[in-house]
């Protein structure tokens, strides 16, 4: 597993230096990578392109029988997957996550949610595989403002109201 | 009569309402046949707790009274009970039963000189301050306590949200979700629509298309087309779906101005495009998973509105992920747009029905073999309670194991004959019906 993860590791360094959370995933079908991603959420102007989801995209576009591969397929993540990425791995019944540091803005495995319970097959879920390497990756990310984030929002809230 | 809502201010809207019950006499508020209910945090429902206990004493000398009042809230300040009145009538509160012995506090008080009653009451009250008219009423007969009353929050409990014509614009914007669902191509009929409530325009218009990709709920499909109105995107987009063209979606600088704020000089072009879906609603026909309520999360939604709960939602029945105290952002929830107009017997909407209605006919005539009718109707568990046919509907118990237990059940026949229908790929379990 450590080698995958080093793998990862490799892809989100590669996301921090084009401006995207630094987050690399792989998913292992058979002992092999089939996908490999990292976020494009500034790219895409699509916030829910994650890491995972750009893999999984990946994996319905290259195998037709997509849904048998998903289900032995393992994910190896950098950073923990978030609510909506986690649901979506349970949903499709992964053999497996191993994911390194805990993502406590968004985590959907243990951190804010567990999103394993929405699921009548929930793949196990294992951590701290290199989690210090992908802490630093981020830390070094959130060092550093998003261009991309609104000016202010109590204006966007009295719009709301 | 304005068409165009562009301000907050309360009273205008209040003015607005009132217009709208005297003069309007086009299609009306009165015409809406469903009600808006807002998914609010559990705390907000929760009955009151008498959950702490607490001395109750009262002063034989009555005029001793402000002194000793005085004195128990230098001595013995209570902030977690700081909702409660310390008098009510002549008793008065103390302290927490917990954090001081009963003889330790009676000495203290009569060595300060005050006469206080032989025996202290022990009361039960509530440790969490009211948030609601409702709790404050309740908690009220235990203790007198104070609330601070959030009015919008009182109006968000009755669905009293929105003025007529505001209601009418989501139930026109629900209609065409519903529209997008039918159109979908996937067995699961959902559809969303985003749009930009300032300007009253459709952002994007998205039907579902998870056979054929997991990921294309139609929520997930919405999103993605608002990042195409802004020259991003990562799927195409079908010819079934809409979203609004990036050269169109910049809106013009009358109303630019109003809505994001003051702009200057080459900077305005920037600064006034959107960004991700801040600002925006969306309209769902069915409350949306785990995974697309995150989504919306992500893309900072404003507001979600939708149809129906379903069995595997996350804004409102397995979770409120809208509500999240950890994340960066919530948004509020409405539910039950257009949901009764659409109802038969059952609380079902059209949307969900068209892959359905056409293997209704032979679930009837499964129902109708005795045997079988017989043994469903004495299930105590009542599994496929449900499973009755109110018109020409198939009515499907809402939970998890029983979506399993009728393919088993409804198995060959109807397989065979779902597979040769155009609106079903033959996967029973995939006839998941709004409710």
């Amino acid at each position: 597993m450590e080698k995958w993860m080093r793998v990862a590791l490799t892809r989100a360094k590669c996301a921090l230096d084009s401006g995207e959370v630094p987050v690399g995933c792989l998913f292992i079908y058979r002992d092999e990578i089939i996908a490999e991603g990292s976020n494009i959420v500034n790219e895409t102007k699509n916030a829910t392109r994650h890491a995972e989801i750009n893999c999984i995209d990946e994996i319905v576009a290259k195998y037709r029988d997509w849904r048998s591969v998903f289900k032995e397929t393992h994910v190896v993540v950098t950073v923990e997957p978030c609510i909506m990425c986690a649901s979506a791995l349970h949903n499709l019944e992964i053999a497996g996550i191993t994911y390194g540091c805990a993502n406590d803005r968004f985590g959907g495995c243990h951190s804010v949610l567990d999103a394993s319970r929405f699921y009548p097959k929930p793949c196990p879920v294992f951590s701290g595989v290199f989690g210090d390497e992908a802490m630093n990756l981020l830390k070094e990310f959130y060092k550093q403002t998003n261009p991309n984030a609104p000016e202010n929002k109590v204006k966007v809230k009295k719009v709301a109201a | 009569m304005t068409t165009r809502k562009n301000s907050d201010d309360e009273c205008e809207d209040e003015q607005r309402k009132k217009k709208m019950k005297t003069d309007d006499t086009r299609k009306s508020a009165s015409d809406i046949q469903w009600q808006l209910k807002a998914v609010l945090a559990d705390e907000v429902y929760e009955s009151v707790k008498t959950d702490t206990a607490v001395y109750v004493t009262s002063l034989t000398d009555k005029s001793d009274m402000s002194r000793f009042i005085k004195f128990l809230c230098i001595e013995y300040p209570i902030p977690k009970l700081h909702h409660l009145k310390r008098v009510n009538k002549s008793r008065i509160l103390l302290q927490i039963v917990d954090e001081v012995s009963e003889d330790d506090l009676k000495e203290k008080l009569v060595s300060e000189g005050f006469k206080v009653g032989e025996k202290f009451e022990i009361v039960h009250v509530p440790s969490k301050k009211p948030l609601t008219r409702t709790q404050y009423t309740e908690a009220n007969k235990i203790w007198p306590c104070s609330i601070h009353e959030n009015k919008y929050l009182e109006r968000m409990l009755t669905g009293d949200v929105f003025n007529g014509e505001d209601m009418l614009k989501h139930e026109k914007y629900m209609q065409m979700a519903v529209d997008a669902a039918k159109r979908g191509g996937s067995c699961e009929k959902v559809g969303a629509v985003v749009v930009d409530p300032v300007l009253d325009q459709v952002v994007s218009d998205a039907s579902d298309d998870r056979d054929k990709h997991p990921l294309k709920h139609a929520t997930m499909v919405a999103i993605d087309l608002v990042a195409r109105s802004q020259k991003g995107g990562a799927w195409p987009c079908s010819n079934l779906d809409f979203y609004l063209s990036p050269e169109t979606s910049e809106p013009s600088p009358k109303v630019e101005h109003k809505k994001r704020g003051s702009n200057d000089g080459e900077n305005a072009a920037n600064s006034g495009l959107p960004y991700l879906c801040t600002g925006y609603y969306i309209y769902l026909t069915r409350e949306p998973c785990a995974m697309c309520a995150m989504a919306l999360v992500h893309s900072r939604i404003l507001r979600t509105f939708y149809g129906c709960p379903s069995t595997n939602g996350a804004l409102g029945t397995l979770a409120k992920v809208h509500l999240l105290k950890d994340l960066n952002h919530r948004f509020e929830v409405f539910s039950g747009v257009l949901r009764d107009k659409y109802s038969l017997n059952a609380e079902v909407f059209e949307a969900a029905l068209l892959c359905i209605t056409r293997c209704t006919v032979i679930a009837t005539a499964l129902l109708l073999d005795p045997e079988t009718r017989e043994e469903e109707e004495n299930r105590s568990d009542r599994p496929l309670s449900g499973l009755r046919t109110a018109t020409s509907l198939l009515l499907l118990q809402p939970s998890r194991d029983i979506q399993s237990k009728t393919s088993s059940f409804l198995s060959s026949p109807i397989r065979s004959f779902l597979r040769g229908t155009p609106e079903c790929d033959g996967n029973l379990e995939c006839c998941d019906v709004i409710f």
